[in-house]
């Protein structure tokens, strides 16, 4: 054996700590998603209002309700592949694809629904600053998110940061599906557009991670 | 059992008792995997100097990711998944592969080796990898030339260059994928 592999082996086993686990995402996954779920909602409810009739129209309007569901689906679907960056060998392309093409048919719902809106477009309970408002409910979530990513040890922390990033993004989309106005062109450019940002902020976050990858103390 | 089954068993009952702090047998898990990574990574690559070099970052990366190794789950995909990422990101870094040319060539004044393209040329990943991607890889990650030395000495753009290794080492990961190990 290579004289520095038996010096580096004796190094990394020398002083050996017990390690703490975190091979488990899931857990941690479904706290993440149902925290920022809670984060969103009570900030969203405490700044303004649901639009009225919003909370009906998910029960009586199966294409609204449908367009709903495909949202809450596919934002868990990245909250899932996001943590399994967490842990190496653990990433499933298929699940990886289908999310994708869930986060796809959620937009393209919205672009059909230019021509065949779910609801009639109107400006009935639209909020101010409805973008603003995406940004604040995203963006503490998606670093909360990308911090206990981070624990573990993603292999790809660009590609996590970007999972993280939509899935945050995807929060406040959704939820402005019910607290701001209705039409489907405002919610491609002010409640989606900013996941874009949003995806760009959790890039830039796995290139900052990327450089601050952790060294084992004994090599110090 | 097989010993593909032995070894799997072995490595995480090794790792799980390391997890608890266990020095000896992580020290024996560690010359166990340095062994079979350098075994993986010669049959891919040839024997190129760069695999002391990815044995050593992948058993760091090994150590620093083992709080995240589940028992329940199977040891070799987290196991290999680390060595394919940390061996693309070695290929990926040039700065790595300087020295490569100058040992190998100090060793063949030696006489102690055969000429490193033949050996090169017959290993997995390079065989494997279309000529046009293979040449620049060689030239750019193993000899060590710059992307314009490379360009020039191809009689290709700077930029196909660039464009040629970021495929090329797309196709490396590829079939890098494949976890047959050989020890």
């Amino acid at each position: 054996m290579h004289r520095n592999r038996i010096d580096l082996i004796q190094s990394l086993s020398t002083n050996l700590a017990p390690a703490n686990h975190r091979s488990h995402i899931f857990l941690p996954g479904l706290l993440w998603f149902i925290f920022s779920w809670i984060y969103v909602v009570t900030l969203s409810l405490f700044l303004g209002p649901l639009r009225d009739g919003a909370l009906n129209s998910l029960f009586t309007n199966p294409q609204f309700a449908f367009e709903s569901l495909i949202g809450l689906i596919s934002g868990a679907l990245f909250c899932a592949i996001a943590f399994q960056e967490s842990i190496p060998g653990l990433q499933r392309h298929w699940l990886i694809r289908l999310s994708y093409l869930i986060a796809l048919l959620w937009i393209a719902c919205y672009t059909i629904g230019l021509s065949f809106p779910a609801i009639d477009p109107s400006r009935v309970g639209k909020r101010a600053h409805c973008v603003l408002e995406a940004y604040l409910y995203s963006v503490p979530p998606m670093t909360i998110g990308y911090i206990l990513i981070y624990r573990g040890f993603p292999l790809n922390t660009l590609r996590a940061g970007i999972y993280i990033g939509i899935s945050a993004g995807m929060l406040p989309a959704l939820f402005m599906q019910i607290s701001c106005m209705y039409d489907p062109l405002h919610i491609l450019t002010h409640h989606l557009g900013p996941a874009l940002v949003v995806i760009f902020i959790g890039l830039i976050l796995g290139i900052v991670f990327k450089k601050q990858k952790p060294i084992p103390e004994s090599l110090h | 059992m097989t010993r593909l089954e032995n070894d799997e068993l072995r490595w995480s009952q090794w790792m799980t008792q390391a997890q608890q702090g266990d020095e000896q047998c992580y020290a024996k898990l560690l010359e166990e995997l340095g062994d079979v990574i350098a075994a993986f990574l010669n049959t891919r690559f040839g024997p190129i100097y760069l695999i002391e070099d990815c044995v050593q970052e992948c058993l760091i990366a090994i150590h620093s990711a083992r709080h995240t190794y589940d028992p329940k789950r199977l040891f070799r995909p987290w196991f290999f998944a680390i060595v394919r990422n940390r061996t693309i990101d070695l290929l990926r870094s040039q700065r790595s592969y300087k020295s490569v040319l100058e040992q190998h060539t100090l060793k063949q004044i030696a006489g102690t080796v055969t000429p490193i393209e033949d050996e090169i040329n017959k290993s997995m990943v390079f065989s494997m990898l279309a000529p046009a991607y293979r040449d620049v890889l060689l030239l750019t990650k193993v000899v060590g030339l710059s992307t314009s030395e490379a360009a020039k000495k191809l009689g290709i753009s700077e930029s196909s260059v660039r464009v040629r290794i970021h495929r090329g080492i797309k196709e490396t990961r590829k079939i890098l994928k494949i976890e047959q190990v050989e020890r």
